[in-house]
């Protein structure tokens, strides 16, 4: 949407702000002709489907239309309320050197029935020479060649946001989700949430495009989860309390060993090692690199002795051992069902130095 | 006592051979062990021709020459080598195979070949570290043997200690594999349980094994009990605490435990040292028992392997474990078996409740303050979370 500043109120300038969905400051233009000395602002009664109120800050009317986007910040589908379906907009209109911002509720025909919130911004806060000071939200698809897991047995969406740089890290979505919009969703009502409770760290149930997301948040980070299976929800839990502790950079670097760790959580039955395994998955390499023995004239002793305490077979011990070949690499994606065993034998062969 | 004794030698002839054809099979190898060691370095061709000490002193760059006059003995009273006035010289061929005994595990015939082969070092002033380099492997993988298993069943059956619940240290635990098979053997029985007074312990110097003994417990249960991790995982709190400690110096209060055990642990130490430490930490009326070789049955040759290591004796006699066991509040002393078997059982006299004649004030955690009531005072949920004390702290 735009915003009309009339001259005197920033400067002797009348320009026009435009927002984006979020109320962030996109830009400004000058307006190349003006009619009259100040732009009377539209009442509701002259347009049609225009919804009018007054601002809860200053009382001036103001309007928007519920069929152009143009018109207001965002809008948002809330809860049926007795049979009539409810929809939540935030319009802005500039007021001295402030920008105010109101949050109210129609109903689907455009009737104003009521104010949420407002608050007012500082017009200096968005504008500096005219230009945008906020940071532009970037989509973040990971390493080169990253692509995010499409489906997961328990987990519809998971999403790793960082606020203060304004990034989002897509881990598990289907094809068709706009990450984005979902992210700015996601912490637009963090912000709102944040007003109400102290303390939202841990596990808040938020509804979203008509879709229940936990979220968990620690410093800047959010982590974003649509949980399928709400059994699922205690293990995943313990999990994301610590996942979303993780420095996004070092999220964003371990996006692969992260994949098959979510993967390794579709395992049929949970078990009290999980959570050890789900991070040594994360963050152990030694599952994906490849391994040399300090000893290389013992390694048929150590082969043997490998073989009967884990059964397991030459064909994967033998490359292994020799550094031919790394875990992953002999195993592929057996590795997730094999992975408590596989770290023990790694720890077996670490625990006594065999490594160089 | 005299049954279990025979409970304790049917235990070692499960082992499968004659204990004499054993013990002369292991006395073989440890003896063909030392000459291949010092015929590497050139000894015997050395001795072709008589040589003065002195001479061969040179040869060998000896700078310890107590050790060497016990080598020069050995190798005399054992006829390797004959003397002729003040010159030594060649007595017979020098095999170049060891033979291997049956029950040596490939791992434990690799340990003491490296040991034997550190000797003439040794002589010359360089000790080897009892787990450098593929010994942690070794020992780790020998710890584990069917040998080591069947002398520590050995002394169960003797000591027979573990139809009651207990506060349980294994000295020199290693890779805890038999602490393990110890604790098993009390969960079998059912004494781990809320409020009894039952908890075991181990400690080691080594930090590798430590760790070993410390990461792969609920492992090692899994084999002995076919039990899952997870099933086995539930019963964390009565885990055996595992930590650094040397049996020298160990890091417990005076008279903390009922049973004290240390197999095969004390030629690598003072061994006098070692015994009163373990009665000192051993509540009165308590029991220290173990395995042990001792003279006049041990190998000398056996008994020069130990020499290498830094602070190890090596093997001494069964009568100055009886000698040093009664000066120090041991009420008997018994022995049996030549692997051997030792029972050592502190008097209950209340004079001999915290001997303290070698404790470092350093090393003593305290976990009951009140030492007027060793027995009574420990706080088993304390006992549970027991603070770790390393030596050097």
């Amino acid at each position: 949407m735009f915003v009309d500043v009339p001259s005197k109120l920033i400067c002797e300038h009348t320009f026009q702000v435009f927002l984006d969905k979020n109320g962030v400051v996109r830009g400004y233009q000058r307006v190349d002709f003006q009619v009259g000395k100040q732009r009377e602002i539209p009442q509701a009664e002259s347009r049609q489907n225009l919804t009018g109120f007054r601002c809860k800050l200053c009382d001036l009317p103001m309007n928007f239309q519920i069929d152009d986007e143009k018109s207001y910040v965002f809008k948002q589908r809330m809860d049926d309320f007795l049979g009539s379906a409810l929809v939540k907009y935030q319009v802005a209109h500039v007021e001295g050197n402030e920008m105010h911002l109101n949050t109210v509720i129609v109903d689907a025909t455009g009737e104003f029935l009521g104010h949420i919130d407002a608050y007012a911004v500082p017009l200096s806060e968005f504008l500096a020479d005219g230009k945008v000071t906020m940071n532009e939200p970037n989509l973040i698809f990971g390493p080169e060649g990253y692509v995010p897991l499409k489906t997961h047995k328990f987990l519809e969406i998971l999403l790793f946001l960082n606020t203060k740089h304004a990034r989002i890290l897509e881990l598990i979505s289907p094809g068709s989700l706009n990450i984005v919009e979902v992210g700015r969703l996601v912490e637009e009502k963090v912000q709102e949430t944040k007003k109400i409770y102290l303390n939202i760290s841990e596990n808040v149930l938020l509804n979203i495009a008509d879709k229940n997301f936990r979220i968990w948040i620690s410093g800047d980070n959010i982590l974003v989860a649509s949980i399928n299976t709400e059994g699922f929800l205690a293990a995943f839990d313990m999990i994301a309390k610590q996942l979303v502790q993780k420095d996004f950079e070092e999220i964003v670097e371990r996006t692969e060993p992260l994949k098959i760790a979510l993967k390794f959580l579709e395992k049929p039955q949970s078990s009290s090692k999980d959570l050890h395994t789900f991070f040594r998955l994360y963050s152990d390499d030694r599952l994906f690199s490849r391994i040399r023995v300090k000893y290389p004239e013992n390694i048929p002793r150590i082969l043997e002795r490998l073989k009967k305490e884990f059964k397991t077979g030459s064909e994967l011990l033998d490359p292994f051992l020799n550094g031919q070949k790394s875990l992953i690499e002999i195993l592929g994606s057996d590795i997730i069902t094999r992975a408590w065993e596989l770290f023990e034998l790694i720890d077996f062969i670490d625990r006594r130095k065999l490594l160089s | 006592m005299a049954f279990n004794g025979t409970k304790a030698w049917i235990e070692l002839m499960k082992l499968g051979r004659s204990v004499g054809q054993l013990r002369k099979d292991i006395d073989d190898f440890f003896k063909g062990n030392i000459l291949s060691a010092f015929k590497k370095v050139g000894l015997f061709s050395y001795l072709q021709i008589p040589r003065h000490k002195r001479e061969i002193c040179d040869f060998l760059h000896v700078t310890d020459e107590d050790l060497f006059s016990q080598v020069l003995a050995i190798f005399l009273k054992d006829k390797v080598i004959k003397q002729t006035r003040d010159r030594y010289y060649l007595n017979q061929k020098i095999s170049d195979s060891v033979p291997k005994p049956q029950i040596f595990e490939e791992s434990l015939v690799e340990l003491f070949k490296n040991y034997a082969a550190a000797l003439p070092g040794r002589l010359q002033g360089k000790y080897i570290s009892f787990s450098s380099g593929f010994n942690l492997y070794d020992w780790d993988d020998a710890l584990t043997s069917r040998m080591y298993t069947q002398i520590r069943k050995s002394a169960f059956a003797f000591a027979n200690v573990t139809r009651k619940p207990a506060y349980f240290l294994d000295v020199g635990c290693g890779n805890g594999h038999a602490t393990s098979a110890i604790w098993f053997e009390y969960f079998r029985r059912n004494h781990f349980q809320d409020g009894k007074r039952m908890k075991i312990f181990g400690i080691d110097p080594d930090e590798s094994l430590i760790n070993i003994a410390q990461g792969e417990f609920p492992r090692r249960i899994s084999k002995f009990s076919k039990m899952d991790v997870d099933e086995i995982l539930k019963h964390e709190k009565f885990f055996p605490h595992f930590q650094i400690g040397d049996v020298q110096k160990i890091p417990f209060e005076d008279n903390f435990f009922d049973v004290v055990y240390a197999s095969q642990v004390l030629h690598w130490v003072d061994p006098k040292k070692a015994l009163l430490e373990m009665l000192r930490v051993t509540r009165p009326g308590g029991k220290i028992f173990g395995t042990e070789n001792f003279y006049p049955a041990a190998n000398v040759y056996n008994d020069l392997h130990f020499k290498v290591v830094e602070g190890a004796r090596g093997l001494f006699w069964k009568k100055e474990l009886v000698k040093w066991g009664k000066e120090c509040g041991a009420k008997s002393v018994k022995i049996v078996t030549p692997i051997s078997i030792f029972l050592i059982e502190k008097r209950a006299d209340k004079r001999f409740a915290a001997s303290t004649p070698v404790r470092d004030i350093n090393t003593a955690p305290t976990i009951s303050e009140d030492k007027t009531q060793p027995d009574m005072g420990v706080d088993l949920q304390k006992a549970n979370t027991f603070p770790r004390v390393r030596h050097g702290e």
